[in-house]
């Protein structure tokens, strides 16, 4: 069943006196326990494609369903902090916090049901992606870059959501990392059974994905 | 990671904005608060003054009008008259408490023995004279004002008051002086006297007064003044010659002054020879009326009220509070100043402050973006800044209390001469029941210290102000959006 049903969306930047429509009526659904990768060249509308999806813009033509309800029904903020969790390719920890403070303001943010023990939970999380107590008490400064991408993940994945959207996860981490962390995706995906979308333009990421979707001249089509 | 341990780990671990926003509050911190306790202190100060002087209200004639009157040739002057003073007591006597006026005549006479001048002054006709101080009811102005202090004996009745009986009441210096003591009665042979045409005295009268002595006073002595001690006023001691004061009921005094008026009057040729009537008006030799009210709040009530009856622009209502405030001018001026640097500093506080929390806005434009883009509400966003701005505000504030004292006393010491721009002069300090304020006893009395209404009321005010200037600041992230740290 699609948690995510993206019907009609369409969506335009203003260029002077111009509308430019970056995307143009896009029908597309996203099923849990699935890695969807959204390939596309720079400029093909992406971020804004994932920044719609992530409830961080707003909807100007058609709609966006999550399990049903359309996200005009909710009020934004509150998609962000109870339905969604993001991960983006500047990582966008605070840099004064530790790994797991970071994890634990989004746990604070969220109104969903979590675990009384939440540092434990946080830690433990951290450690699953590989992050150890050491690491996870650190300035998030100190860590690698690889290293903070899995503490944006920990934190994405800390509020317990059914979707994880990446922008470009892996676009500052070298090749090694990468892997690991498309590995980590696809767990989530078929493991713990989340709707994961990346969004890339590695051919490397998408070929690891479940559904490789494609994004040009503002249509989405979907490679067979 | 909630909004205060948010708002804690930004100040514990962002160190430099901390200090920057610390120094700041603590700068303006000290220029408000010692601003504040200076003004509050100098009001202290004339309240804790004024309380312990009786609340009394003078009328006197204002003399440079009575100047302008006579070179003007105006030839019937408005004196004060009986009828005033009733009048003013009818309508304004529930804020009286007792008056009182005091007539004045001076006594020629060899039968005592003045103490005199150390310069030798003499007066009158190689004869001397005595001063004498006349008194409407028993508890006349110097003692209520504590100018005065019965130590021996008594004070008038009120029916030697209304006779006119020839009690008197002296210094103790001068009682010693004459070997009299409480009870003795004296007589003395006063003279009557005038000059005829080769400036050769010619002796009118000579009149007989068995005077008994009641009372025995002691004077305070004058603030002590610049250089010498208070009296010395060209070389006279009017401290000193106060001593020789016979202190009478005015009803003696007028009649005296009425037999005086009247044998010179009859040796002109009768009446009307170079007087007029005015000088029959006892009134005329009194140098204030003297009103002690119930309470000192209700000076302006009482004065609006008496001046209206009054009526009169020859004479004047100078109160203690007036008397205060001449004397204390370099005081008060430095409060008038301190108060705008308050407000002006408050104003401006809310200024800087914004424009120093808005850079810091801007400077964590990612991390407002996170929390947005993790959902916070904005208004939470705004929240977890006032509380971090409030945090470090208060304590700059604690810190500026602590060094404000210092820093009120160095502005004072700065501002403030350690002499009066001008100096009462001992007589008028002596003549004058209200002049008994001299700014060395202000100065004394002046204290920088702080009260905890005035830190509650500091402290309100700088929380204010950066709650304020945090909002103005915070209106930035109003139209910002989550979408601005994807890229
Ligand atoms: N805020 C914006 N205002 C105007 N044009 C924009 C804005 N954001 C993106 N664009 C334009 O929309 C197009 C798609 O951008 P984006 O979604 O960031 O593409 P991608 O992530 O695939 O590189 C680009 O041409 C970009 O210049
Ligand atoms: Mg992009």
């Amino acid at each position: 069943m699609a948690i995510l049903t993206v019907k009609n969306l369409s969506h335009h930047y203003q260029d002077g006196d111009m509308r430019r429509y970056v995307l143009k009526d896009i029908n597309v659904s996203f099923d849990l326990g699935k890695f969807y990768a959204i390939l596309g060249q720079s400029g093909s509308g992406k971020t804004t494609f994932l920044s719609l999806l992530g409830a961080m813009d707003t909807i100007q033509e058609g709609s966006i369903e999550i399990a049903g309800t359309s996200y005009a029904e909710y009020d934004a903020n509150a998609i962000r902090r109870n339905l969604i969790g993001m991960v983006f390719q500047s990582y966008n920890l605070i840099d004064y916090m530790t790994a797991v403070e970071n994890v634990l303001v989004a746990m604070s943010i969220t109104e969903r049901e979590l675990p009384q023990d939440r540092k434990t939970v946080a830690y433990n999380l951290l450690d699953y992606l590989g992050i150890t107590r050491t690491k996870a008490d650190r300035l998030v400064t100190r860590l690698s870059g690889g290293e903070q991408q899995r503490v944006a993940i920990a934190r994405a994945l800390a509020t317990n959501v059914d979707i994880i959207l990446a922008d470009e996860p892996t676009g500052n981490v070298d090749e090694s990392t990468e892997t690991e962390i498309i590995e980590i995706f696809k767990m989530l995906a078929h493991k713990h059974n989340k709707c994961v979308v990346v969004v890339t333009h590695s051919q490397v990421v998408a070929n690891e994905a479940d559904v490789i979707l494609t994004l040009r001249k503002g249509g989405l089509t979907q490679n067979e | 990671m909630n909004l205060y341990q948010r708002a804690l780990a930004s100040i514990v671990r962002r160190i430099p904005k901390t200090l920057i926003l610390l120094i700041i509050v603590l700068i303006l911190g000290n220029i408000m608060l010692s601003s504040l306790l200076i003004v509050q202190s100098v009001d202290e100060t004339k309240e804790a003054m004024l309380r312990e002087l009786p609340p009394i209200v003078s009328l006197s004639m204002d003399f440079e009008k009575y100047q302008e009157l006579l070179e003007d040739g105006v030839m019937d002057i408005p004196w004060i008259t009986f009828d005033d003073l009733e009048n003013i007591e009818r309508a304004a006597g529930k804020y009286i408490k007792s008056y009182d006026y005091s007539m004045r005549t001076g006594l020629q006479t060899d039968s005592l023995k003045r103490i005199e001048q150390e310069g030798g002054f003499s007066f009158g006709f190689g004869r001397q004279t005595f001063n004498c101080v006349g008194t409407q009811i028993p508890l006349f102005t110097a003692l209520e004002t504590g100018d005065a202090e019965i130590i021996e004996g008594r004070t008038f009745t009120q029916q030697e008051l209304e006779q006119g009986s020839p009690v008197v009441i002296m210094s103790k210096e001068l009682a010693a002086e004459n070997d009299l003591v409480v009870g003795d009665t004296f007589t003395l042979e006063c003279v009557i006297s005038t000059f005829d045409a080769n400036f050769q005295e010619v002796v009118l009268d000579t009149l007989h007064y068995d005077f008994q002595l009641i009372g025995i006073v002691q004077y305070k002595s004058m603030p002590a003044q610049e250089e010498s001690r208070g009296g010395m006023f060209g070389g006279f001691d009017f401290e000193r010659e106060r001593l020789n004061n016979l202190l009478l009921p005015n009803r003696f005094i007028r009649d005296y002054n009425t037999k005086w008026m009247e044998t010179i009057s009859n040796y002109y040729g009768g009446a009307g020879g170079g007087f007029q009537e005015a000088d029959f008006n006892p009134l005329t030799t009194v140098p204030s009326i003297n009103y002690v009210l119930n309470s000192s709040e209700e000076f302006d009530q009482f004065v609006r009220l008496a001046a209206t009856v009054l009526n009169n622009d020859l004479y004047v209502f100078t109160s203690q509070e007036d008397n205060f405030k001449n004397v204390a001018q370099p005081l008060e001026s430095m409060r008038g100043i301190l108060n705008y640097v308050f407000y002006i500093t408050l104003g401006s506080s809310v200024v800087v402050l914004a424009l120093v929390l808005f850079a810091f806005v801007r400077d964590r434009k990612k991390e407002i973006g996170i929390y947005l883009a993790l959902g916070e509400r904005k208004g939470r966003i705004i929240l977890q800044l006032i509380i971090e701005t409030v945090a470090v505000g208060v304590i700059g504030a604690a810190l500026a209390v602590t060094s404000s004292t210092y820093l009120a006393s160095v502005i004072t010491n700065f501002m403030l001469p350690t002499q009066p721009v001008e100096e009462t002069p001992a007589f008028m300090m002596m003549e004058s029941v209200l002049a008994k304020i001299d700014y060395a006893s202000i100065l004394q009395s002046f204290n920088i210290g702080l009260d905890v209404i005035t830190i509650v009321f500091f402290f309100i005010a700088i929380i204010l102000t950066i709650i304020i200037a945090q909002l103005i600041a915070s209106v930035y992230i109003l139209r910002y959006d989550p979408k601005q740290i994807m890229v």
